[in-house]
């Protein structure tokens, strides 16, 4: 089951797609950002959500959400920041890539600046680049 | 085997306590207790038809009984509610929902309490009151 949203007011409307296999919700549940946040901890499987801006290109929400997450069983498996399509740091949301495991621990991070990749840390060590 | 001794089968191989009330008609409304570390609360599971009710696994308990429990019943689960050790209606330890309710399979009704006291909720059906915890 695949849905799809509009959210935002004036030039900040985006679109958000919600897809999964084993995904069955009503679409009626969802009016904004935080319904789905409270509807996603209880699906099943794996559920993509991308948000799209009015380019069509994948980016971040307005509100700092992520161009791109993934999750599974309603647990947050990784997370990608976007700008016009491009992995791309975020200065609410931090890394560009971050992946996490099943405690909800980020388990790696990936450093992108408008899609040229910076570098990559594992869990342990400086989170935040010091060039930064 | 009726599914009567089928749930019967299967409780007692599980050292899950479950209790509850299974209707001749199908509808069932299933106790689960749970436990998180220390903490103990109770997941409810209520549905419309367990005829379809296959044999459980060993072993599950808690949460992961209750996630063998839906999968097995999939699309008959009408709500499935966590209860704090006072009764009332709480998220799990691990952030798991307090209340979801379904309809012809599809999630409608989404919330999360803290204690008895909705933290928040996401519904298709606008009209209808969150059941008092």
């Amino acid at each position: 089951m695949k849905l799809n949203f509009t959210f935002g007011t004036g030039s900040d409307t985006y679109q958000l797609s919600v897809d999964g296999p084993e995904l069955k919700i009503s679409a009626d549940c969802i009016s904004s950002e935080e319904d789905l946040s409270l509807v996603l901890k209880g699906t099943k499987g794996v559920v993509v959500v991308v948000r799209e801006n009015s380019a069509g290109k994948i980016n971040d929400a307005p509100g700092g959400e992520p161009g791109m997450q993934m999750f599974r069983d309603g647990l947050l498996v990784i997370k990608g920041h976007y700008k016009d399509g491009l992995y791309h740091d975020s200065p609410k949301g931090g890394a560009a890539i971050q992946e996490f495991d099943a405690k909800g621990q980020v388990v790696r991070v990936e450093y992108y600046q408008n899609g040229q990749k910076l570098y990559t840390r594992p869990k342990t060590g400086f989170l935040k680049p010091p060039s930064f | 085997m009726s599914v009567y001794r089928k749930l019967r089968n299967a409780f007692h191989r599980n050292s899950t306590p479950v209790t509850g009330v299974i209707r001749k008609d199908g509808t069932f409304y299933l106790k689960i207790e749970c436990r998180a570390g220390t903490e103990v609360y109770e997941a409810i599971v209520t549905g419309e038809d367990m005829q379809g009710f296959p044999p459980l696994k060993n072993g599950a308990s808690g949460e992961k009984y209750l996630a063998e429990l839906i999968e097995s019943i999939d699309g008959t689960v009408l709500k499935v509610e966590r209860r704090n050790k006072d009764g009332k209606l709480s998220d799990g330890p691990h952030g798991q929902l307090a209340l979801q309710e379904y309809k012809d399979g599809e999630l409608v009704k989404a919330a999360s309490f803290k204690d008895g006291k909705p933290v928040r909720v996401a519904t298709a059906q606008k009209s209808v009151e969150t059941p008092t915890p």
